[in-house]
């Protein structure tokens, strides 16, 4: 199977690169089949790109690039998931947004999305009551999440 | 909608699993208990929006070229190494993990 946009260019994969979303994005619940797209020219970011839909995907970041603690204190706050019962299988990405002037790219730590690699499903989980925020800006001098 | 009234420490039921439960009542807060199975998400619905929101934004922002942003979040990267290599023994505990 294949997948084009103007963002990963031409991609091809397999039945078993894809991440089934049940509940699908929040806010965009019919689109439930992804695949997470690495590639030289995106990296460090990550196309979660709907192959039920090619107009929609996500940019997104591995949160250990952002903040070094964050997928142990999601694995250790459990919010209730299925998920997290295999954290050594879970790869968590959070996503990113890009303002209208193309100058500020924020990234929501507040809803990362976790992927399971060995059942290959995907979710996004709502942190209750944790200091990180939905826009955490990734630009220069911003990074890190302030004390 | 359904509406009920229910004092402090009462709850109502929803469906065999779910419970909702009065703890506490102040004058222009209420606080709520909520007991459900776990595949069952609680959010305050405001939190919860704001979220779907921001992912329909972020699924639309896909004009910008890749390059751009790598510029936009590179620079802060670049200073953080300098100053690392002037500080030995300083550990790069944030650097990216590959997976």
């Amino acid at each position: 199977m294949k997948i084009q946009n103007s963002i990963v260019g031409e991609v091809e994969f397999g039945e078993g690169d894809i991440v089934t979303f049940s509940e699908g994005m929040l806010g965009l619940p019919d689109y439930k089949h992804y695949v997470a797209i690495e590639s030289a020219n995106l990296k460090p970011f990550l196309r979660l790109q709907c192959i039920d839909e090619p107009s929609i995907g996500f940019l997104t970041i591995d949160p250990a690039y952002i903040e070094a603690g964050y997928k142990d204190y999601v694995v250790a706050q459990d919010p209730g998931h299925v998920l997290i019962d295999e954290p050594e299988e879970i790869m968590l990405l959070v996503v990113c947004t890009v303002d209208e002037q193309g100058t500020n790219v924020t990234a929501n730590l507040q809803a990362p999305v976790a992927i399971n690699h060995r059942t290959m499903t995907g979710r996004q989980i709502i942190l209750l009551e944790s200091p990180y925020r939905l826009r955490q800006s990734l630009t220069a001098g911003a990074r890190r999440r302030e004390a | 909608m359904l509406v009920v009234t229910r004092k402090q420490d009462e709850s109502i039921v929803i469906g065999n699993e779910i419970e909702v439960m009065v703890l506490r009542i102040d004058r222009h807060a209420v606080r709520i208990g909520v007991r459900a199975p776990r595949h069952i998400s609680v959010h305050r619905k405001e939190i919860f929006e704001e979220i779907k929101r921001e992912n329909i934004a972020a699924a639309a922002s896909q004009v910008v070229e890749i390059t751009t942003l790598k510029k936009l979040i590179a620079r802060p990267e670049k200073e953080d190494d300098a100053k690392r290599a002037t500080a030995p023994g300083c550990e790069k505990s944030d650097e990216p993990k590959q997976e």
